[in-house]
């Protein structure tokens, strides 16, 4: 249901978009993307909320099978054991199916992230610029909606640019049918997820040090080289600027779609920090999920919040 | 200073192309946005070398070596002024001030004072599959006063304005881009009542430059281009055509590298050629740049060298430069060792040689300096 929402959101946020922009042609070519993108996310979603119910029976046939084994119930063990492969199997498939509708999401999303980062350069200059109060105030409003979407948007097309391993977060529930051996898997599977989160928040962070050392160094170098022709003591300005110094001083290149490593350090550094925000929030998440689940393995959590969980996922 | 027609026309029409740029959509009132503001002081020791003659300053000193101490303040900044999808118009500018204690000349003291200036905004329209376009106006000027003689040189006065018209193509094939470039200049050099020839260095030019360029953190540029040089006071003592007209192609080839470390190395070749034998010449020049962090106290170190090389077509006994163009092939090297000393602020400390000819051929004078640098970022984040 929450996930409905999120995508009436952005529908809702691109209209108004629209309505707002001054340039109608990219406003309508946004909003392309944005249906390209929910069609693909559904598509996608489908698989793999088809794939998450199979997981889940995966699970607990793991845990029954565990608990069979230690019972030493062999009849039962049999039974389980053909269960788990024909599970095992359409599993297997399923994640295939998953992976299939990647393709076509990943390049959906990388078009509407696109096309927001563009929306969002645009608008970000144009606010600066414009003194009217109550225009202004119109497009910091629509900036802040787009910016929570391409917030919504960015976690994977962040990845794609810098090229860390997949960052989806599971969607594990707690099962009415769960045991505490499947809680505690399915808690130890978030827990390698939240792990794989720090892994990649320590990259960024080298990253991130790497470029501030870029970007100090490219300030250094501008510095010396603006002292040494302030006063002209090396050339008269018989014949200009030469055309070796204008070398990569053209307009400014899109910083869309193209590799980070090729963007301005100090653009690079806006990037990773988004990135990074996100990824600390999609550790904690993930954390505070597996935290759950141990809670429930344990027999901790209350029994009208298992019954909430319980409505959530009914 | 009375700039050309060819000059005043273009000027117009850049400036007309300019305005039409600015007033795009309408998006309300502009409000300026500063990207970057560097407020920078310094103090220098210099020593110079030479004893040479110069008909730039109304006297000539006997002393063949010269010292000064100098302290700097400048200001420089960058600034988006307008910016909307497919366009945008930016602004740069870059003000100083140094005055100097010069002493060992043998004639008095002289305490030259000067004033440099430099401003410049370009406005550029993306016109999508025809890459973008953009107009470029820029001012640059500065004044000397008390302007000592050899071998302690500084430049003289002047005012330059210029105006271009740039073109340059979308990205091809994803990484090559293409460019075209037209400009006209007019300089008009201050001339006190003591020394009139520097008016001989008035001039207003025309040029045009390809360049082709291609890569991203590693970036190869080549071009090519020529220019034609009108000096309406300087004399090409040939009666049917009494005015030096000078036609320079250059060509030329830059690799820069920019990553945890930058490297710059860069060749231009340039042919002179002139309706007067005396300013002739074939030269060449190679630029070599390398920056990198060093291993102790967070400091970098930047080494920037330039050698020139300069060989005139006809051989002769006189002076062969204009007065005021006694630096034209300067070989340089600057070792500059900086560090950050806060979020905002910087400091440098710098070592620095130049070998430039004076205003009699192939004479040179030399230069040698140490200086420390501050560089203030208020707006540092």
């Amino acid at each position: 249901m929450s996930r409905f929402v999120g995508l009436l959101r952005i529908l809702s946020v691109g209209l108004s978009f629209g309505l707002v922009l001054p340039s109608g042609i990219t406003a309508q070519s946004l909003e392309e993307r944005e249906l390209q993108y929910l069609a693909a996310l559904e598509i996608r979603n489908a698989a793999a909320a088809s794939r998450d119910v199979r997981a889940n029976e995966f699970f607990a046939l793991l845990d029954s099978l565990t608990d069979a084994r230690e019972a030493g119930d062999q009849v039962r063990v049999d039974a389980l054991e053909g269960r788990f492969r024909d599970v095992g199997v359409a599993l297997s498939r399923l994640d295939a199916r998953v992976n299939e509708t990647d393709g076509a999401y990943e390049v959906a999303r990388s078009a509407l992230l696109s096309a927001l980062d563009q929306r969002l350069d645009s608008l970000g200059t144009i606010v600066e610029m414009t003194a009217d109060p109550g225009r202004r105030d119109a497009l910091i409003d629509v900036i802040y909606d787009l910016q929570i979407q391409f917030a919504q948007v960015s976690d994977e097309a962040l990845e794609e640019t810098i090229g860390p391993p997949s960052m989806m977060l599971p969607a594990f529930r707690v099962d009415p049918r769960d045991t505490p051996t499947t809680l505690r898997a399915k808690a130890d599977f978030l827990e390698g997820k939240a792990a794989d989160f720090e892994r990649e928040i320590e990259r960024v962070d080298e990253l991130l040090k790497r470029y501030r050392a870029e970007l100090r160094l490219q300030q250094f170098t501008g510095d010396v080289r603006a002292n040494r022709t302030r006063f002209g003591d090396t050339q008269v300005p018989v014949r200009g600027a030469t055309g070796a110094e204008r070398a990569g001083q053209g307009i400014a290149a899109d910083t869309i779609g193209v590799d980070l490593e090729s963007l301005p350090p100090e653009d690079r550094i806006v990037r990773l920090n988004l990135w990074r925000s996100q990824l600390v929030i999609a550790r904690d998440q993930t954390l505070a999920a597996a935290e759950n689940l141990r809670a429930e393995a344990r027999g901790e959590l209350r029994g009208e919040l298992r019954g909430e969980l319980r409505e959530e996922e009914r | 200073m009375s700039a050309s027609p060819l000059l005043r026309s273009a000027l117009v029409s850049a400036a007309g192309v300019a305005l039409a740029l600015a007033a795009g959509p309408s998006h309300g009132h502009a409000q300026v946005r500063v990207d970057d503001l560097v407020v920078t002081t310094g103090a220098s020791i210099d020593a110079y070398e030479g004893n040479l003659a110069s008909v730039t300053t109304p006297v000539v000193d006997s002393t063949e070596s010269a010292r000064a101490r100098s302290g700097q303040l400048g200001v420089r900044g960058a600034l988006l002024l307008y910016a909307a999808t497919d366009q945008r118009i930016t602004g740069n500018f870059d003000f100083g001030l140094r005055q100097f204690a010069a002493e060992g000349f043998s004639t008095r003291d002289y305490t030259p004072r000067e004033f440099a200036g430099r401003v410049d905004l370009a406005a550029w329209q993306r016109l999508g599959p025809w890459g973008n376009v953009g107009v470029e106006l820029a001012a640059h000027g500065r004044r000397v006063d008390d302007r000592p003689p050899m071998p302690l040189f500084l430049q003289p006065g002047f005012v330059e304005v210029r105006g271009a018209l740039v073109w340059e193509s979308p990205l091809i094939d994803g990484d090559l881009r293409l460019g075209l470039r037209a400009d006209v200049d007019d300089a008009d050099y201050r001339a006190p009542e003591q020394i009139r020839a520097l008016d001989l260095l008035d001039r207003d030019s025309f040029g045009v430059e390809a360049s082709a360029e291609w890569g991203m953190t590693s970036l190869f540029r080549v071009y090519t281009g020529g220019r034609r040089t009108h000096y309406p006071r300087q004399s090409s003592f040939d009666a049917d055509d009494p005015f030096r007209r000078d036609r320079t192609y250059t060509a030329g080839a830059r690799w820069q590298y920019r990553s945890d470390f930058i490297v710059e190395v860069g060749v231009e070749g340039a042919i002179n050629r002139s309706n007067s034998r005396r300013p002739e010449y074939d030269a060449i020049a190679l630029n070599v740049q390398g920056a990198t962090p060093l291993p102790w106290w967070s400091l970098s170190a930047n080494l920037l060298a330039t050698f020139t090389s300069k060989v005139y077509v006809e051989e002769t006994e006189f002076a062969r430069l204009v007065p005021g163009e006694e630096a034209d092939n300067a070989s340089v090297v600057f070792l500059d060792v900086g560090r950050p000393v806060t979020d905002d602020l910087a400091a440098t400390l710098r070592l620095g040689w130049t070998r430039a000819e004076t205003d009699i051929g192939d004479s040179y004078y030399e230069r040698f300096g140490v200086s420390l640098l501050l560089n203030y970022r208020p707006f540092a984040r």
